[in-house]
């Protein structure tokens, strides 16, 4: 079988950046650039901070929390990943080589679990799949402040909530929210060409085909 | 099957079609301010300035004034990479005066126990 081929990139040094900076920002996007739809990109650098710097990817591809998640294992000292579907841009911050910051332990993130307002209708949602559904609805209104455009699409095994008009969403909370609600949600889309987020959410009358397991960020080596 | 859960409100009110025009900077003649939208819970709402080259705090400090005249709270935060200002717009939250009642409950409480202790004291002697 043929093994699917590695894009070609070419990526002149950066004056501001360290050279496993530099592999670290190839590496990103080429695993970008394999998939469909990244004809389109662009890559903004800004690295005039002394102690980190910041990949934005414009126009990226449709990606799932997984291709987010193969970018947080690439490079241990990536501070966060963030989406941002409106402007359809994927922001990733991380420390430069041999800085002297000391990465802070990470602990669980936090962020308020709100209230579903009154005006937003579920009515298309079955009684034993509200409570998930609810719960999932809470905890993306905890991490926004914003007000957004939600749509449900039902089908016989599933809901996808599609979120629109969404502000910039930090990818270690998303990831919280489907590890919490791992039994219900199977897939998590960041479309960017579309400017939407799908959360494909099962219906609990659906047999469980496969749970999500947490993706633990890859730990700092130390060669003696 | 789609159906709407929640659709973003995207009018605008009033007082941020004011807000909107009273916002500007000598030095940032291209500025443009748009209106982000709403805050959950009618809490507020933000606005967006972009096409900024540079910001002094006495623009910010204007900018503000201009905000906190229309009864609202400013929380502003700069982001020059971008070259843009986000600012929320937020409500006054009218502070309960309970805190305040339950104190007093809790200090009158004190002053009787202590008298009745007092009181005792006097009686034993």
């Amino acid at each position: 079988m043929e093994s699917p081929s590695v894009p070609q990139v070419s990526f002149s040094k950066h004056s501001g950046l360290h050279d496993s900076d530099s592999r670290f920002v190839e590496e990103v996007i080429k695993v970008i650039s394999s998939l469909d739809g990244s004809s389109s990109m662009k890559l903004k650098l800004f690295t005039k901070f002394p102690t980190r710097f910041t990949i934005i990817l414009c126009n990226p591809p449709k990606m799932t929390l997984d291709d987010m998640n193969q970018i947080l294992l690439m490079n241990s000292k990536i501070i966060s990943i963030k989406a941002d579907l409106t402007s359809s841009q994927l922001k990733i911050e991380a420390y430069k080589h041999n800085d002297e910051t000391k990465l802070k332990r990470k602990r669980s993130v936090g962020f308020d679990d709100i209230h579903i307002p009154s005006d937003y209708d579920l009515s298309m949602v079955d009684k034993k799949d509200k409570k998930h559904i609810e719960g999932i609805l809470r905890n993306v209104l905890g991490m926004t402040t914003m007000e957004f455009t939600s749509e449900i699409h039902t089908s016989a095994g599933y809901y996808d909530l599609k979120l629109r008009d969404i502000e910039c969403l930090n990818i270690e909370y998303i990831a919280e929210v489907v590890q919490k609600y791992r039994a219900f949600i199977t897939e998590t889309i960041f479309d960017y060409p579309q400017h939407q987020m799908t959360i494909q959410v099962r219906r609990n009358d659906t047999p469980i085909t496969s749970i999500r397991q947490n993706v633990s960020v890859r730990k700092k080596l130390k060669v003696r | 099957m789609s159906r709407s859960v929640f659709n973003r409100n995207r009018t605008r009110s009033g007082v941020a079609d004011k807000i909107i025009s009273e916002l500007n900077d000598v030095d940032n003649e291209d500025m443009e301010v748009e209106f982000k939208g709403y805050m959950h819970g009618g809490k507020g709402f933000a606005l967006e300035i972009l096409n900024l080259e540079s910001i002094s705090e006495r623009t910010l400090q204007l900018w503000k004034r201009v905000i906190e005249g229309k009864g609202l709270n400013p929380c502003i935060e700069t982001d020059m990479m971008s070259g843009k200002v986000n600012i929320k717009c937020v409500e006054n939250v009218r502070q309960s005066r309970k805190p305040f009642m339950k104190t007093l409950m809790y200090l009158s409480l004190t002053l009787t126990f202590i008298y009745i202790l007092w009181n005792r004291h006097q009686s034993l002697k």
